[in-house]
């Protein structure tokens, strides 16, 4: 039902995109392929402070992508917030930064078939006396930190009943307000509570005891451009036979939450 | 002295091992003692590192939280600008300024707003405004808004408050505070030191603990340490070992902030520190040990070693003196050079040869030749030693007195290194005597050769193992071998045929084992022929000098003519001596002859029956013309054979089968007649006991369907004579199917079988227990109860026991299986019915108890199952009222012929909580079957004990005599004595005071046990008395040896006394009986004053009854007596 929604919606928005020009013609045109990224996303497009380069999966896989079309391959900077409008406003041709399909992002934008599913993690500190276990999350007195914009933060807001949320402008400001104490827990997803593990020393991982609330990541485009999202969608089948995607998220370390369709089949 | 020698060496040895062992410890111990100083020492060092990069990391925080104050004070940077410090300070939760009134004006979180920070225990302390961070105590919370004093426990957050005062221009100060994050130091510390290993406490400079890695610790307290706090005051930097409470030792270093009022403790636990060092120290140790103990085990080796080459030399050396001793032993020595000189001759060859070492030292060898040997033998001998080096062999000598000797010689070469002769050394022994008994023994061989070979009787000597070393040559011809000789080495068993071998072999092994002859014993045997025949064998064991079993020897003669004889005269004696009884008679039937078996059958004797004609045997049961057919038959065919009913001595008439055999004289006449007769009462018993098989059930053994009816026939018969009740239970398993199709029929069979036991086990003998096929079973009762109440009660009990019974979960091969019964019983009496009718109405009870839920059961009729609840009921609540104290007991006096109260009857009444007061005749019979009695008869006595202990101290009541009823149940209890007497004990009331009653019917008992009861209970000086005398069936023998005191007048009697003259004569009676058997007497049941007087008149001295009192309680008996007067009744 949701689907075929899905598709009329789809149709009703085909028309005007197509005849403004399609983004694989731009593409093949300029020879450049314009892909936003977050370079915060530890794992995924992370730009190392330290030799400015970009690295993580979604980075091999926008060069990957642009191999396969043969042309150069230009990162815009953006972020979960700024996503939708960078990508309506057509300041990228794709965003390829593990972005979690939602409901409100569905509605503006188009996936491609998702390569990674993570599940909702909490980071608090070693020395926090509140939370020891999942459980110990929605409770009176309980503040809990999430980005704006991030997926985490409609589904926090629905799920929470006892404890307060608590919503940062940055990425950053969640882990200060966890970090000062002035909340207990931000919540975030697998590759981002390994890289707060592996970074610092005062954070302690919470994991639901059970399945909490899987979403799947995949890349985002306009909506209604089919010839470009079928020819990304090709390339992703393709990657996905030959190994390519499955490589790149081991050399990531990200094989825990890999899509079940990302292996290849044979 | 080898042995002093080997002693002291094995000392010096122990000695020098014990020495290097132990400084191989002492140097070990040292080492590692070494170790563990510098490892304290190093972690010493460690900790104040430690101590010195947290403190300064927390200096370095509080500078910057120091300097973001101060600029939060002197700028008015505004919420936003606050929130702009905050930013990378995780350290901080909220910066806020003051206003003048020291409440928060502006704060990075609103809901701080109007708080106002207590100030007066801040450090350092200060009166007004100074230009210092103050450092306030932990408190409870989040941030100002919720802080609260920390409690007993560890908060779930917490933070440090500080506040900065800032001289801004014109002598105007501003203030701004901040919550300092302690959980950041937390992790900080945490980080670096292993929570296991140690601990970190930051504390303020007064001793107040703000936090600390140790979960258990409290922050928020007073430090406890207070050893810190005094080394402070001397140093702000130091190190030392600490004691911890609960017995931990840690090394501890702290170190005082050098700006602010904080000290950093780092303490690490002594025993994790040196757990490294413990391994360390084990492992040194056990290699040192390996190793010592490998140098010790060579030494040890080495020292084995070396004692063994001692052992050998000083074996050497004993060696030398045996050679020695062995020189002068008992055989002649001498020793010659290569050139046949003789060098030295021993004592022995002086004695041998007559020569001594004088005579023939250094001269040739040939002093002794007899000149019976030619050349040619010497030269032999000469060529032999050269070859060889040995010879060996005997030689005639010639004496020194010119006798002339046959000896032994032994010539051995004594070489040297090269191989050529040095020395020959000879050994002789005169062997002239032992050649002597040689020849004696030659000639007596040849003549026991020549008695093997002549004599008859079969010789022979065998080995241990029964084989023949030789025998007389009568033994080889039975045995099939031309000559004895070839015998010689063959076994017993394979000589002889093999049903002999194994009797001849056995004695032999007999012999051999024990050592003992065996004389004249009679064997079979068969000759050369074959024919079986007899011999009479002796055999010896051989003995050697030690008295040890060498061989056996024997002799053996056939017997078989004699002994043919005398068997067949044994077979007559046996043949006449068989389990048939014989009977000789002559002509005219005078017994001649009888055996053992007539003797055993009939009773007589030989000499009782001998002289007697059989006559004697006579039943009666047979008329005249049975014996005159038994004669003409035995003259016509010469015998005869039928049963017969024969009559045995003791009076006994038993069947018998008879065979009369007529043996007749040469000229056709009877001369004898010889009778055998069997006694077949046994078989007409098994006739008898195949016809009962068809009446019992096969798989349980117990009666079927047939017999049941046949025994509910009679039952049905027996109850309406005696008027009494008989009872019919059907017994059905719940769910036997599933049993049988769950486990199979052989577990079902099983179970059938195990409640067939225990259903036999629950009724009395003579009752009858059946199985009717499948899982029915069932019961039947008879000579109940004449009344039906009693009747079912009895059967309920019955069925009580059955369920309970069949209820005990049974083993069925190893499986816990547990099964229930349902329950069917119906009750009858007099011809209530024919037997159909009865299993009928047996049958719908059980449907009923199934129908009511199984495991139960039903009556068939409705009024005696409601019935026989209620008695149930009634039961159950006697049984209550005994726990809950409804009992109580009454007391009736017992008056003197003067009036004076004497005594009195203890009666139990109920006082029921719904019935009221119920009389003993409503539950007496019913605490009698239930067994009830018991309990409900201890406690009237101890009860009525108790009572005459508390009147014993009341003058005027202590001579009262209470009487107790005791029933016949109550008596026979095998411990009644003991019973009575523990509760006297228990009470301390006086024996004396004490009466049983008993009434007749227990002397239709075992009345030799009632005796030994009565005179137990008497000696200790209770007494007894018969009631409801006259009623029973008391014998006046039985009475006489009663050890009883008094008799009780039956109230019926005494009721007619003046109406029926019978009664009057029986009561007179009784009282005469009394007198004579010197027992007091007393009549019950007294209600007026003239059968009082009639009493009195008949010479009764002593009343009990409504005249005087009903049974009163205690209290209403206690009033009684006080206002009680002798005489009043004698004024009616």
């Amino acid at each position: 039902m949701k689907r075929a929604l899905a598709a009329l919606w789809m149709i009703a928005l085909a028309g005007p995109n197509e005849a403004a020009g399609g983004h694989l013609e731009r593409v093949q045109a300029t020879r450049e392929m314009r892909v936003c990224i977050w370079p915060d996303y530890y794992g995924i497009s992370y730009r190392n402070p330290k030799t400015q380069q970009l690295e993580g999966i979604d980075i091999d896989m926008a060069r990957a992508l642009a191999r396969d079309l043969n042309v150069a391959v230009r990162f815009v900077d953006s972020s979960f917030a700024q996503l939708v409008s960078d990508v309506t406003q057509d300041h990228c041709d794709i965003a390829m930064f593990a972005i979690g399909i939602t409901p409100q992002r569905s509605e503006k934008l188009r996936f491609t078939r998702p390569h990674l599913v993570s599940d909702i993690y909490a980071i608090t500190t070693k020395s926090n006396r509140r939370i020891r276990t999942w459980d110990d999350i929605d409770k009176p007195g309980v503040v809990v930190a999430v980005a704006k914009g991030t997926l985490h933060e409609p589904i926090m807001r629905d799920k929470l009943r006892q404890a307060t949320l608590l919503v940062t402008d940055t990425t950053q400001g969640r882990e200060q307000e966890v970090e000062s104490g002035r909340a207990d827990v931000f919540m975030t997803d697998f590759p981002f509570s390994r890289r707060m593990l592996e970074t610092t020393d005062w954070a302690r991982l919470v994991a639901p005891a059970s399945t909490y609330h899987l979403t799947p990541y995949a890349y985002a485009m306009q909506q209604g451009d089919n010839p470009w999202h079928a020819r990304v969608e090709q390339f992703l089948a393709d990657a996905t036979r030959n190994g390519l995607l499955m490589d790149a998220i081991r050399r990531h370390k990200l094989d825990p939450i890999a899509a079940p369709a990302s292996a290849s089949k044979n | 002295m080898p042995v002093q020698a080997r002693r002291h060496r094995r000392a010096i040895f122990s000695i020098v091992t014990l020495l290097v062992a132990f400084s191989a410890c002492s140097a070990t111990g040292y080492t590692l003692w070494r170790l563990r100083a510098e490892r304290i020492q190093h972690h010493f060092e460690n900790a104040a590192m430690s101590a010195r990069t947290f403190e300064n990391h927390l200096t370095q925080s509080f500078n910057i939280i120091d300097t973001g104050l101060v600029q939060a004070a002197s700028d008015d940077l505004g919420a936003s600008g606050l929130l702009r410090l905050l930013r990378h300070a995780p350290y901080l939760r909220s910066i806020s300024t003051l206003d003048a009134a020291g409440q928060i004006r502006l704060s990075s979180d609103p809901r701080n707003q109007g708080r106002a920070p207590a100030r007066g225990d801040f450090l350092p302390p200060a009166a007004g405004p100074v230009e210092v961070l103050r450092v306030g105590p932990l408190l409870s919370g989040r941030d100002f808004h919720e802080a609260r004093a920390p409690g007993s426990s560890a908060p779930l957050s917490s933070f440090i408050p500080v506040t900065r005062d800032v001289r801004l221009p014109g002598e105007h100060w501003m203030t701004a505070a901040a919550s300092v994050n302690a959980d950041y130091f937390l992790n900080f510390y945490s980080a670096h030191v292993d929570p296991h290993g140690g601990s970190v406490d930051l504390l303020r400079y007064d001793g107040l603990l703000l936090l600390s890695t140790d979960e258990h610790a409290r922050p928020g307290a007073a430090d406890a340490s207070q050893e810190i706090l005094a080394r402070l005051a001397t140093s702000e930097i130091g190190s030392f070992e600490e004691q911890r409470p609960g017995g931990r030792t840690t090394l501890t270093a702290y170190r005082a902030s050098r700006a602010y009022p904080f000290v950093l403790v780092v303490r690490l636990d002594k025993e994790q520190v040196l757990e490294g060092w413990r391994q360390e120290a084990g492992r040194s140790a056990g290699i040192v040990g390996t190793v010592l103990l490998a140098a010790l085990a060579s030494s040890g080796l080495y020292f084995a070693r070396f004692e063994r080459l001692a052992r050998e030399r000083e074996a050497d050396q004993a060696r030398l003196r045996i050679a020695a001793i062995a020189f002068e032993s008992q055989e002649g020595m001498v020793v010659t050079d290569a050139a046949y000189k003789v060098l030295r001759i021993n004592k022995a060859f002086t004695t041998i040869t007559g020569f001594t070492p004088a005579e023939v030292v250094g001269g040739s060898m040939n002093f002794m030749k007899s000149g019976l040997h030619d050349s040619d033998f010497y030269t032999a001998i000469r060529e032999r030693l050269a070859q060889s080096g040995a010879w060996a062999g005997e030689i005639l000598n010639r004496h020194k007195d010119g006798s002339i000797h046959s000896h032994y010689l032994t010539i051995t070469t004594v070489r040297d290194d090269e191989g050529h002769p040095t020395h020959y050394v000879g050994t002789l022994t005169d062997i002239t005597e032992r050649r002597r008994i040689e020849a004696e023994r030659d000639e007596l061989n040849r003549d026991f050769v020549s008695f093997l070979d002549n004599t008859t009787d079969f010789i022979y000597f065998k080995d241990t193992d029964s084989r023949f070393r030789f025998c007389s040559q009568a033994l080889a011809k039975v045995t099939g071998y031309r000559s004895w000789r070839d015998l010689t080495g063959k076994h017993t068993l394979d000589v002889f045929p093999p049903d002999t071998a194994p009797i001849y072999h056995g004695e032999e092994i007999a012999i051999i084992r024990d050592g003992k002859p065996l004389i004249g014993k009679t064997d079979p045997y068969y000759d050369g022929e074959g024919r079986r025949g007899w011999i009479s064998s002796s055999k010896w064991p051989i003995l050697d000098e030690s008295g040890k079993v060498t061989g056996l020897f024997g002799i053996s003669r056939d017997i078989t003519v004699h002994m043919r004889s005398e068997i067949d005269l044994r077979i007559a004696a046996i043949a006449f001596e068989s389990q048939e009884g014989m009977l000789i008679t002559d002509a005219s039937n005078t017994i001649l002859r009888v055996n053992r078996a007539f003797t055993r059958i009939t009773g007589y004797s030989e000499a009782e029956a001998i002289g007697q004609t059989p006559r004697l045997l006579r039943s009666g049961h047979h008329d005249r013309d049975f014996y005159a057919a038994m004669y003409a038959s035995l003259h016509s065919t010469g015998a005869w054979q039928g049963e017969i009913w024969n009559r045995r001595k003791n009076g006994e008439i038993y069947p018998e089968w008879m065979t009369i055999t007529t043996v007749l004289d040469s000229e056709g006449n009877p001369s004898h007649y010889v009778a055998s007769l069997t006694d077949i009462t046994e078989r007409k018993e098994a006739e008898c006991e195949i016809r009962n098989l068809a009446f019992y059930d096969p798989l349980t053994q117990l009666p079927n369907r047939r017999l049941l009816l046949d025994r509910l026939r009679h039952t049905l018969a027996t109850v309406a004579r005696n008027k009494r009740h008989g009872a019919l239970l059907f017994i059905d398993l719940d769910n036997f199917k599933t049993l049988n199709d769950t486990f199979g029929h052989d577990m079902g069979d099983l179970l059938l079988q195990k409640v067939a036991e225990r259903l036999v086990g629950c009724i009395r003998e003579g009752d009858t227990v059946a199985r009717l096929g499948g899982d029915e079973f069932v019961v039947l009762l008879d000579d109940l109860h004449p009344a039906s109440a009693e009747a079912g009660t009895q059967a309920r009990i019955v069925g009580d026991k059955i369920l309970a019974t069949l209820n005990i979960p049974y083993d069925l091969a190893g499986h816990d299986y547990h099964c229930t019964p349902s329950i069917g019983i119906t009750l009858f009496a007099d011809h209530e019915g024919e037997s159909d009718e009865l299993m009928k109405r047996a049958d719908l009870a059980l449907y009923s108890a199934k129908a009511a839920g199984r495991n139960t059961m039903r009556f068939f009729d409705p009024e005696m199952q409601a019935a026989v609840s209620a008695r149930a009921a009634l039961e159950k609540e006697l049984r209550i009222a005994l726990q809950q104290q409804e009992l109580r007991l009454y007391y009736q006096p017992q008056v003197n012929e003067h009036g004076a109260i004497i005594g009195a009857e203890a009666l139990v009444r109920w006082q029921h909580p719904r019935l009221g007061l119920v009389t003993p005749a409503s539950f007496i019979p019913l605490a009698e079957e239930t067994h009830l009695i018991h309990p409900l008869g201890l406690w009237v006595l101890e009860t009525a004990c108790l009572q005459l202990m508390k009147w014993s101290a009341i003058p005027t009541r202590a001579h009262l005599v209470v009487a107790v009823n005791v029933s016949v149940r109550q008596f026979r209890q095998p411990d009644f004595v003991e019973q009575v007497c523990a509760v006297l004990d228990r009470s301390g009331a006086d024996p004396h005071k004490l009466k049983l009653e008993l009434t007749e019917s227990l002397l239709l008992d075992d009345l030799e046990d009632v005796i030994a009861k009565m005179t137990a209970l008497r000696a200790r000086g209770i007494s007894f008395a018969l009631d409801d005398f006259g009623t029973g069936y008391s014998s006046l023998a039985y009475l006489q040896r009663l050890p009883l005191d008094q008799l009780k007048i039956d109230q019926s009697f005494v009721r007619d006394l003046h109406v029926h003259p019978n009664d009057a004569v029986i009561a007179r009676s009784i009282v005469a009986l009394a007198r004579n058997l010197g027992l007091s007497v007393i009549a019950e049941g007294v209600e007026t004053t003239l059968q009082r007087n009639l009493l009195a008149g008949l010479g009764c001295p002593a009343y009990q009854g409504y005249l005087f009192s009903p049974p009163l309680t205690r209290e209403a008996f206690e009033i009684f007596a006080e206002e009680w007067e002798p005489e009043s009744d004698e004024r009616d």
